[in-house]
């Protein structure tokens, strides 16, 4: 008796483990699935991004491109743009056409710059922050010392054109140059002057940057070659016609409005758009719904160069928006705490009250804002320049567009977490551009529901007649036990295999190029295997009593099995349906080699035979390439993610849709 | 007094090896009901489904001898079997309707039959519920599940089921077996109606019931067809004394 007790305490205490152990796999694997599929959705829907910034934290309505502070203007974009803030790196890089399109709003759209026709000190201010001193000057051109070796070379030389200071106009004439009538150089002290042999007078600003930077070479058709004169030395008329160049640039790059309100029109107007306006007009910019006031990001961290040095295999390249705010606390006294060289930390700030204070002061930091007890005091910018440039590991504040042209100091970029939408409703919507770091997955859609469409047109007549065939017709022989046995390791192949498989027999035997037939049929070989188990199965769960009454009914097999037998074994035959959609939809592998990359829909120049064997990107091959093309670029990863949850929705509709339509089938059943 | 409608002659059958009916000659009478009574393995429903070559779906089954519906042998090697089966209908031990609406059960006999035009499917349909005597409890839910009927209601369709394609003779294979007391009175009332316009042959394990509704019963023991005879006379004046062990409860 009490052996049998202590037995019985035994496989009591055994079933308990076993229900712990059982409750902790169930408890895992549903907390893995979960984090797999939430993560995923959460990446997809939320972008987090690791930015570097030339500047900091947030700006402000107004932009100032001087130190002055005497020209400030305001930044209006076209509502359209999918931005609210901009940096002034962004603004510098548009003007000077390094970013022509707006892909930092995700956006196929091309940038559509805007200024004013005539000339204001802000445009002047403004142009110059984006330019700096530089004018990329043609290679080609040679130099002169000076306004008289310019003068002497351009008379001698064939095709030659030059500047002069335009108080030599009158001696420039009597040696026989050429004085071009420049509208825009008319009140500076400038001339352009060309040999005489070329016999024209007049010339636009346009011709004239295009000349110097090189874009033009020679003087008309088949003419004469142009010959551009440089001065080698720095001197005033140099600095005159470099500010001329640029504002040729400007003219040439930008579309020119008259007014404000003109401006504030265009800008709303176009598409991409965007433009500048004085402080004053913004109250009627605001008026204007087609347009937006962007807020710019324009203070920036400047260190002294030394800071940035690289020492040792050490060198401070950027720094965290966190420890902003600590270097000028005191927290962090050495740039060696932050990944940099061994240099203390010298803040320098401007005093309490000032003008640049009060500004800063606006600023937000992460981390709250506390003054340095050691911070040397400045008043102002032109104080802080010098202060800088004389202090090893010094830092500080300063306005990004009047000193990052400045040797100054160096930028030292500020890097920043950011979290924004991923996906979104334009995303499904739009057609992806730019290697697919923009716009959407709207042509991969549907080139996957294509593709699928294909697939199933194939492997649903072959997968239920395979399987009708192997329930109601085969004598259970050899010939289906090899067959099943086939479909079965089938099942188990590795889809890259079928990928080659496919590869080889459907472009290199049949010679398809690559698209959805290829790769449609090579997704039928790879789910015909699941379609026909799952039919074979629910045709077989089917009552053999059903069969009974219709053949009693006088029903021939055929009728019996069309009109009985594949109804009632419907839901399992859908379930395999779309097992076999949901397998197909993923995968990668397999239509890697058949299917091609061409982001573009199939059906964007109409239905045709040649849809079927163009080049088709569906949503699983777009992730891959995604990642796989990246090169470390945030937002292909970002658009990988988005399309990953995509994927993952559309896998759990599928099965939501499978569960509804069973239910309703079984319906009919019970 | 009534025609001969089905009649077997020296009718052997065997399942591959094994012998299943032996040298059975059997005459079943034109509107009338025969009961086939006989213990569990003797052969009885098989020979049911001799009558409409349902065994033909078997395929180690072979069989011998002739058996003529209507004067015409069906087992002739160019006799129509989905004609036969069509003239011959069959009820189940179990009811089973299929997986459709009640009103898709009863049309699908005429529409396999060719019979597509809606209005000549609805009244095929209430007359064939009708007279399986289903109609006042169906009629106002015939697009329903044909499974969420009762058991008695379910057979009563297969009854009407099988009405809906006019056959002449219908085979019943213990209709009742599977079901309760009420339904099984509703399904016997059933019969004695149908056996006005209809041949019925009807396996069962009742005696009562073979009693109450059969003009004529065969008994089978072991694939042998012991007796034949009006009903009455095997069950008060049995010639044989097997049949007077089984009918009086010696075994079986």
């Amino acid at each position: 008796m009490k052996k049998i007790s202590t037995n019985k305490t035994n496989a009591r205490l055994f079933e308990k483990i076993a229900k712990g152990f059982l409750w902790i796999a169930a408890g895992m694997s549903i907390v893995v699935l979960l984090w797999i599929i939430g993560s995923i959705l959460f990446q997809g829907f939320i972008a987090i991004s690791d930015r570097e910034y030339p500047v900091i934290a947030r700006g402000s309505m107004t932009a100032a491109f001087d130190a002055e502070r005497k020209y400030t203007a305001a930044f209006l974009i076209n509502s359209g743009i999918r931005t609210d803030e901009l940096t002034a790196q962004d603004i510098i890089d548009f003007y000077s056409l390094e970013k022509t399109d707006w892909v930092i709003s995700a956006q196929d759209l091309d940038v559509s710059l805007f200024s004013y026709e005539a000339e204001s000190g802000l445009v002047e201010s403004f142009r110059e922050s984006v330019f700096g001193d530089e004018f990329q000057l043609a290679f080609t051109a040679r130099p002169a010392s000076t306004e008289y070796e310019m003068l002497g070379n351009v008379a001698a030389t064939p095709g030659a054109i030059g500047y002069i200071d335009s108080g030599l106009k009158a001696f420039a004439k009597s040696m026989g140059v050429t004085v071009l009538d420049i509208p825009e150089a008319e009140n500076k002290k400038i001339a352009i002057i060309v040999n005489k042999t070329i016999g024209i007078s007049e010339l636009s600003l346009r011709h004239v940057v295009e000349i110097f930077l090189g874009d033009e070479r020679k003087w008309n058709e088949g003419g004469v070659d142009i010959v551009p004169y440089i001065y080698t030395t720095t001197n005033t008329t140099h600095s005159v016609f470099i500010a001329l160049m640029q504002e040729g640039m400007f003219k040439r790059s930008c579309t020119l409005v008259e007014s404000d309100h003109e401006m504030i029109e265009k800008v709303g107007s176009t598409p991409g758009a965007i433009g500048f306006i004085p402080e004053h007009a913004i109250d009627l910019a605001r008026q204007n719904p087609n347009v937006k006031i962007v807020t710019v990001r324009s203070v920036a961290l400047f260190v002294n160069p030394a800071v940035m040095e690289i020492k040792e295999y050490r060198q401070l390249r950027q720094i965290a928006e966190a420890n902003v705010s600590k270097l000028f606390s005191g927290a962090i006294t050495n740039y060696s705490e932050i990944d940099g060289i061994d240099l203390p930390v010298v803040p320098i700030l401007y005093k309490e009250s000032t003008r640049m204070d009060n500004e800063l002061r606006t600023i937000q930091f992460p981390e709250g804002w506390e003054h340095g007890v050691d911070a040397i005091s400045v008043e102002t910018e032109a104080e802080f320049v010098t202060t800088l440039s004389k202090t090893p590991g010094g830092i500080g504040f300063g306005n990004y567009f009047s000193l990052h042209n400045t040797l100054v100091g160096q930028v030292l970029p500020v890097r920043r977490q950011e979290i924004t939408q991923n996906l979104t409703f334009e995303f499904l919507t739009e057609a992806p551009s730019k290697s697919s770091r923009a716009g959407g997955v709207s042509t991969i859609i549907g080139n996957t529901i294509l593709l699928i469409f294909i697939t199933l047109l194939f492997a649903v007549p072959f997968g239920i007649g395979g399987a009708v065939y192997l329930v109601e017709y085969s004598r259970q022989g050899m010939l289906v036990n090899t067959l099943r046995f086939f479909t079965e390791t089938l099942a188990g192949i590795p889809s890259i295999i079928y990928g080659l498989f496919g590869y080889i027999l459907f472009r290199i035997v049949f010679g398809l190029q690559e698209g959805i037939l290829s790769a449609g049929l090579t997704l039928m070989i790879m789910i015909l295997p699941t379609i026909i188990r799952t039919a074979e199965e629910a045709l077989k769960s089917v009552p053999k009593s059903y069969r009974f009454e219709s053949f009693a009914l006088g029903a021939t097999k055929w009728q019996t099995i069309r009109r009985v037998i594949l109804p009632a074994a419907s839901p399992g035959i859908v379930t395999g349906i779309i097992l076999g959609v949901g397998r197909a939809i993923g995968e990668t592998a397999a239509v890697l080699f058949t299917c091609g990359s061409s982001s573009r829909f199939v059906l964007d120049q109409g239905v045709n035979v040649e849809m079927f064997t163009k080049s088709a990107r569906v949503l699983a091959l777009h992730i891959f390439f995604l990642f796989k093309e990246s090169a470390g670029n945030v937002r292909a990863i970002h658009q990988a993610y988005a399309t990953s949850a995509i994927l993952i929705i559309v896998i759990l509709g599928i099965n939501l849709l499978t569960a509804q339509l069973l239910k309703r089938m079984n319906s009919m059943r019970n | 007094m009534n025609d001969t409608k089905i009649s077997t002659q020296n009718l052997n059958l065997f399942y591959g090896d094994v012998q299943a009916l032996q040298d059975i000659s059997f005459d079943m009478n034109e509107h009338s009901v025969t009961a086939l009574i006989g213990p569990s393995g003797c052969g009885k429903s098989t020979f049911l489904r001799v009558i409409n070559r349902m065994n033909d779906l078997i395929d180690s089954v072979k069989i011998t001898g002739t058996v003529l519906y209507n004067g015409n042998n069906i087992y002739e090697g160019s006799f129509d079997v989905i004609a036969l089966r069509k003239s011959i209908g069959m009820v189940f031990q179990k009811p089973n309707p299929f997986p459709m609406s009640i009103y898709d059960n009863v049309a699908y006999g005429p529409r396999i039959h060719g019979i597509r035009k809606k209005d000549e499917l609805d009244s095929i349909v209430e007359k064939s519920i009708r007279q399986a005597a289903l109609w006042d409890e169906v009629s106002d839910r015939l697009n329903t599940p044909a499974l969420g009927l009762s058991g008695g209601q379910q057979q009563r369709l297969c009854i009407a089921r099988v009405l809906a394609v006019e056959p002449d003779v219908i085979l019943m294979d213990e209709p009742t077996s599977a079901l309760d007391p009420i339904s099984t009175a509703k399904i016997e009332d059933l019969i004695n109606e149908l056996k006005q316009m209809y041949t019925i042959i009807i396996v069962t394990h009742n005696m009562q019931q073979a009693g109450r509704i059969s003009d004529v019963t065969g008994f089978f023991l072991n694939g042998v067809l012991v007796e034949t005879g009006p009903t009455k006379d095997i069950f008060f004046n049995p010639k044989e004394k097997r049949t007077e062990d089984y009918i009086s409860g010696r075994f079986g």
